[in-house]
């Protein structure tokens, strides 16, 4: 099993609860910075680890078993926010599609969840307590369906989305979104399948983008993002959004 | 005789008198108007709920048309839906759900504040954040974190304990929601204790 | 006089029982049903075709008692669910699939076997042999009543019912209110209220422990051959005074009502089937109603209290004394409803204070011994109903006061047509009742005809004590337990 602690860079690790009913503490923003005078050595080695760029290395897909049993409780439990069969689904917060998607990005957003790399409560609880076994089990899941398409956003917006995504905005140095995500939005290894995601998802994290990492940096490929999506307006963003979610 | 003809008249220009007084007044919504003759002497007189009628006041006006329609359809079949909601949903058009649906969710809430308080505690932690290991998900992540829903999703704060126990017991005995998941399925993930302790603490939310 | 006129000359309200009947059904089911509908509906079938629901959401499987959902229907005005009225537009209220015709009917039979036969041939109300035999009497219609119940128009409801007499041989006017009702906000709080014309004091009221809808009492229905006791004024002016009230419930806890009857002159009282009494009010009657309720869980509590005042003159041409009667009450009513199970705890107190200066004072002679008296009557009862089918009541009953009688040997109660023979002048009695009742259709009417439903039962009254003797009350031999009765009944509501 790889240990992936070392990227946790100024973590201190959660212990790993498996114990049902057990409800986790989040652990306080305030703990990450709060720390007591290092030791000399202990400093020099924290100063070698913050001078490395945290990086995600790119998921390694355990074949571990995992009890059936077990595993079906844990896409089940998935469904109950992501739906039956992971399409995403519109709540008071929107859970973003994930059938399909490939299992490199699954893996490592789960691990970015877990080690607080990308912000999310609900996503920290989910994804702390799972092995890497796991994670990989659940990604080869729903890496594999196909349900239909979701909802879209305003259909008008969708057409300037397309020529956003396929020619990029080259007055504010934006790539072409094609040329990571596919000509198709289908995506590839770290890069995320964004064909047919939730609209409200895509727009949300788009606009958060830089507010949902932590301070020390955002992880791997993901830091690409940062800014793009700091460049793009509010309607940019919306339009993109809104021809992804068009797409099968 | 000639009483009970001047009481019949009296009370006759007294219901007539009132009823223009009350137009002069004001101009009720088609759903106030409905609501008045059809809901409130169950569901209270403002709508707050009433024993085992929930309160309606406030709740999302997707959510009600969906309901009003899926007890039409006599999709939603446990026990007092049944008996008490299927006969008037029966004749609800999509028009006069759209309308109650309007009037009910600008009317403001009252929370019921009748479930164990000294449960409330461990239901917050159950609502906020599920519970992994149980593969119980937060309830907060489609009903919001202050219970208030979203579109067609119901706001449950403040709804009475017993009405919200009983709907999460109830899709664990297998009856019907009106959308076939995902709360059927999240009821059977909960132990009675759970349940006890979800139901308690949206009692007291505003 | 015999039992039978006993229970006649109480005024009672309740229609009697008689055998089974079946003929009946489909003829006044066609008559007053309109279109069939695939509706599962059902109480009054007027009020359950109004709402769209059955029987049980308001009764339970027993007939006039009252959930909290029953309650709220009559305080709202009985106009719950009605499509009766210019300002809800026609495209908004969907067309019933009935046109909400606000009538209903119901009729009992039953079939009565007491202890001993009846000490003579029963009698109507005019004195007259009724045909009925001594003993195990099958009477295919012992009472039917034709109703006017629901929204008359926007706000305006009635309960209104007529009311034929197998034993009387007579048509009268029974329990009949008019009820205006609406509500507003008064901060956060809610106010219900309402105004009401009715004939019986506590015909208005919504628990069943205050007289005119007691069960057992005014809201049950019993054997024609009941012994009724001796009961206050509060519960024996129904049909023969004419109030109005008004009331209001705030924040469902709250409840007060007050009103003012009156006698109906002796012309109306005529024309509506109650008799011919000489006795007037003089001046009005104030009667009144306090509750609170509380309603926690699947619980109901209620406790209140009630009463009225009258000054009555028993014979304008004999006297200008009013005889004082002050009737003070206190009621209390448990009920716990949770999935099938419901179970209902009633108690009630009543007190009367008599103050005869008038049958005291009667140009044509004295017709008390005493100038004052006083009466107490102690009810409890308990229900207990089974998916809203199957149901057990008992209850018991405790009259007692003070003895007194005229030079004639009857209990001076001018409101009992005449009085009530009593050698010994003694109101005392007390028994038990026992009741077993099947109403298949509670939750929903039969596919042919949903609005119909039926009461089948059987119900055993016990007497320890008739006119203050458990033996030979009536100075000719006859035991309290010669009138214990059982009556098998069936009580059909379209």
């Amino acid at each position: 099993m790889t240990d992936n602690s070392l990227s946790a860079g100024v973590f201190v690790m959660q212990p790993q609860s498996t114990l049902p009913g057990v409800i986790s503490r989040p652990l306080p923003a305030a703990r990450l910075r709060a720390v007591s005078p290092p030791a000399p050595l202990a400093l020099a080695v924290a100063m070698l680890v913050l001078a490395m760029p945290p990086v995600v290395r790119a998921a390694e897909i355990s074949d571990h078993p995992v009890s059936s049993g077990y595993l079906k409780g844990k896409i089940q439990y998935c469904t109950y926010c992501h739906g039956s069969s992971g399409q995403g689904y519109r709540g008071y917060y929107s859970m973003p599609r994930l059938a399909g998607q490939t299992p490199e990005y699954f893996i490592n957003q789960m691990r970015a969840y877990a080690e607080r790399q990308r912000q999310n409560r609900y996503m920290y609880t989910a994804a702390h307590g799972l092995s890497p076994s796991t994670r990989s089990a659940l990604a080869r899941h729903f890496a594999g369906l196909h349900p239909g398409a979701n909802e879209h956003g305003p259909r008008g917006a969708a057409g300037e989305g397309r020529r956003i995504y396929q020619e990029g905005l080259p007055n504010s140095n934006i790539p072409a979104c094609a040329a990571c995500h596919g000509p198709e939005g289908q995506g590839s290894g770290q890069n995320p399948r964004l064909a047919g995601q939730l609209y409200a998802y895509t727009q949300k994290t788009l606009a958060n983008w830089k507010a949902e990492r932590t301070s020390g940096g955002s992880p791997g490929p993901a830091s690409i993002m940062e800014p793009i999506a700091r460049s793009m307006s509010t309607s940019q963003q919306a339009a993109v959004a809104a021809y992804l979610g068009t797409l099968k | 005789m000639k009483l009970i003809r001047t009481t019949i008249a009296l009370l006759a220009l007294a219901s007539s008198a009132v009823s223009a007084m009350a137009f002069d007044r004001e101009h009720k919504s088609l759903g106030q108007t409905f609501a008045d003759t059809n809901c409130s002497w169950c569901h209270g007189p403002s709508l707050q709920g009433f024993t085992t009628a929930p309160r309606l006041a406030g709740q999302k006006a997707e959510y009600i048309q969906s309901q009003l329609l899926s007890l039409k359809s006599h999709k939603r079949d446990n026990p007092l839906a049944r008996q008490v909601m299927w006969g008037p949903a029966g004749t609800v058009t999509p028009e006069v759900a759209r309308e109650l649906g309007a009037y009910f969710s600008s009317l403001d809430a009252e929370a019921a504040n009748d479930g164990r308080r000294e449960l409330a505690g461990q239901g917050q932690g159950i609502y906020q954040n599920g519970s992994a290991g149980a593969n119980i998900p937060s309830c907060a992540v489609c009903h919001g974190p202050d219970g208030q829903g979203a579109g067609a999703i119901p706001r449950i704060g403040g709804l009475s304990y017993a009405y919200v126990k009983r709907q999460l017991e109830q899709w664990g005995q297998g009856y019907h929601a009106s959308a076939a998941f995902p709360m059927p399925a999240v009821a059977r993930q909960l132990s009675a204790a759970d349940i006890d302790a979800i139901a308690s603490y949206l009692s007291f939310v505003r | 006089m015999t039992q039978q006129s006993l229970k006649q000359a109480m005024g009672s309200l309740t229609s009697q029982g008689a055998a089974f009947c079946i003929a009946g059904l489909s003829a006044a089911a066609v008559l007053i049903s309109g279109a069939l509908s695939s509706k599962p509906v059902s109480a009054l079938p007027a009020f359950a075709r109004q709402t769209g629901q059955p029987c049980a959401t308001c009764h339970n499987g027993t007939y006039a008692q009252l959930t909290p959902f029953g309650r709220q229907f009559k305080l709202n005005g009985y106009t719950a669910g009605g499509t009766r009225c210019n300002d809800v537009p026609a495209v908004a209220v969907t067309p019933q699939n009935d046109v909400q015709v606000p009538l209903s009917m119901m009729v009992i039979s039953g079939f009565t076997h007491t202890q001993k036969d009846q000490p003579a041939p029963p009698t109507n109300r005019d004195g007259f042999a009724n045909g009925l035999k001594l003993n195990d009497n099958a009477i295919p219609v012992e009472g039917a009543s034709i109703f006017l119940a629901g929204q008359l128009y926007c706000k305006l409801g009635s309960f209104a019912q007529v009311t034929y007499s197998r034993s009387n041989e007579a048509y009268f006017l029974d329990n009949t209110e008019f009820r205006y009702a609406d509500k507003f906000r008064f901060g956060t709080n809610n106010v219900l209220w309402g105004l009401f014309a009715n004939n019986n004091p506590t015909l208005d009221d919504v628990w069943n422990t205050s007289p005119a809808w007691r069960i057992p009492g005014g809201g049950w229905q019993a054997s024609t051959f009941a012994v009724a006791p001796q009961a206050p004024l509060i519960e024996s002016l129904g049909g023969k005074v004419g109030g109005l009230g008004g009331y209001v419930f705030v924040n469902n806890t709250f409840y007060g009502a007050f009103g003012a009857y009156k006698n109906l002159d002796r012309k109306t009282q005529n024309v509506l089937g109650q008799g011919d009494n000489p006795a007037v009010f003089d001046g009005l009657a104030p009667y009144w109603r306090l509750a609170i309720e509380k309603n926690w869980g699947d619980f109901s509590l209620m406790a209140g209290t009630f009463g009225m005042y009258a000054s009555i003159i028993p014979d304008r041409t004999q006297t200008t004394f009013g005889d004082k009667f002050t009737d003070v009450g206190w009621d209390t009513q448990f009920q716990y409803l949770h999935g099938a199970h419901f179970l209902t705890l009633r108690a009630s107190y009543v007190d009367e204070w008599t103050h005869l200066d008038g049958t005291f004072n009667l140009a044509s002679g004295q017709a008390t011994n005493n100038l004052k008296n006083h009466l107490s009557q102690l009810n409890l009862s308990a229900t207990y109903a089974y998916n809203s089918i199957y149901s057990v009541t008992a209850g018991y009953f405790d009259v007692r006061g003070i003895t007194d009688m005229d030079p004639n040997g009857v209990i001076p109660s001018y409101w009992t047509s005449g009085g009530t023979p009593n050698p010994s002048g003694s109101p005392n009695a007390r028994g038990e009742v026992l009741d077993f009742g099947f109403a298949p259709w509670s939750n929903g009417g039969p596919a042919l005809y949903p609005w119909f439903n039926t009461r089948v039962g059987v119900q055993f009254t016990h007497y320890d004590k008739t006119q203050g003797a458990s033996t030979n009350y009536d100075g000719a031999g006859r035991n309290a337990k010669d009138d214990d009765a059982v009556w098998l009944y069936s009580w059909m509501a379209y």
